[in-house]
């Protein structure tokens, strides 16, 4: 199962914001999904995913298109980076999984004034819920 | 965590007799030294419960994710409020469009000091001077598979929106639920 991480940012990564994508990403492959990071979006692609994290209503989020959002992969794990303030990472503040399947991102999250730990997630969760294993620590 | 407490202090007369003796009972007992600006995170839980017949595996789900957070860290006081006591604060319009609902319809929620609060073990606790770090706004519906918190955080007046849908509502999405609403409150946290 492919599975791509997207990174949207306007700034270049940090080798601490790097070393955490990596250890990320070979978290997902290492709990059996084939997770790569993909450094090259397309503009159409970048502001679909956009769209799928500033879309904080319910109602409106299962309306939008995710064509080119999932591409061809069988899921996507994308985050927002909050751009370095004086070198210091700042963290995430928008995070989406979408799946085939579901009109709907099965894991979405929007943060409004503050940031958090980019994929300080453990990714065993992460790759269960994408995996959706029914009896995952149950 | 205090630096000594009253039991450990001058329980015994011989030892109390030796000022030497009493000073190496003080630093043995102490099993933690306290720390500068050290205090308790404060929770507000709220239940907003959608299903129409007050469904209990959505009560038994909000239970779960609350206990999940509070009885895991020792460090934490919270207080649990009705759906009802937040629509007094919000506002009915704010409290039913929770979900989509922005960062100045939560303002009310920021200055807000509880006075009775509770341990993690469910305990309460009068008074106690606590400050609310996190608003943690709780739908859980394992029939429809899905789970919606919304965390408001008074000291940066931020506001975390979190949904998880189209799979079981287990003890996996609850860990996943839990370490975002951590991570949230714990976001410029500053004793």
């Amino acid at each position: 199962m492919g599975v791509e991480v997207v990174v949207l940012r306007e700034h270049e990564l940090l080798g601490s914001e790097q070393r955490g994508l990596d250890k990320f990403v070979a978290g997902l492959s290492k709990q059996g999904l084939a997770a790569r990071h993909c450094e090259r979006v397309a503009p159409e692609r970048v502001a679909e995913l956009h769209a799928w994290l500033d879309t904080v209503d319910p109602k409106s989020r299962r309306k939008l298109p995710s064509k080119l959002a999932l591409g061809d992969s069988a899921a996507v794990i994308v985050l927002r980076m909050e751009p370095p303030q004086r070198r210091v990472a700042k963290g995430m503040n928008a995070l989406a999984v979408l799946v085939r399947g579901p009109k709907a991102p099965i894991l979405w999250m929007h943060l409004d004034g503050a940031s958090q730990p980019p994929l300080g997630q453990d990714p065993k969760l992460i790759a269960a819920l994408v995996k959706n294993e029914k009896g995952a620590l149950r | 965590m205090s630096l000594t407490d009253g039991k450990s202090r001058g329980t015994s007369r011989a030892w109390g007799a030796c000022p030497l003796a009493g000073l190496i009972t003080t630093l043995w007992a102490t099993p933690e030294p306290a720390q500068a600006g050290w205090r308790e995170l404060g929770f507000v839980f709220v239940h907003m419960d959608s299903s129409e017949d007050k469904d209990k595996d959505a009560r038994r789900c909000y239970t779960q994710i609350r206990k999940a957070i509070t009885s895991e860290n020792s460090d934490l006081v919270h207080v649990r409020l009705a759906r009802d006591t937040l629509a007094r604060k919000l506002g009915e319009d704010a409290t039913s469009s929770w979900l989509s609902a922005d960062r100045k319809a939560f303002e009310p929620l920021v200055k807000w000091e509880p006075s009775t609060w509770r341990d993690g073990a469910g305990k309460v606790i009068k008074g106690g001077g606590y400050v609310v770090d996190a608003w943690v706004l709780i739908d859980c519906q394992p029939a429809k598979r899905t789970l919606d918190i919304v965390t408001v955080a008074p000291a940066t007046g931020s506001v975390m929106h979190l949904h998880l849908g189209e799979r079981d509502i287990n003890k996996n999405s609850r860990e996943l639920a839990k370490s975002f609403v951590m991570g949230h409150a714990w976001a410029d946290w500053s004793p």
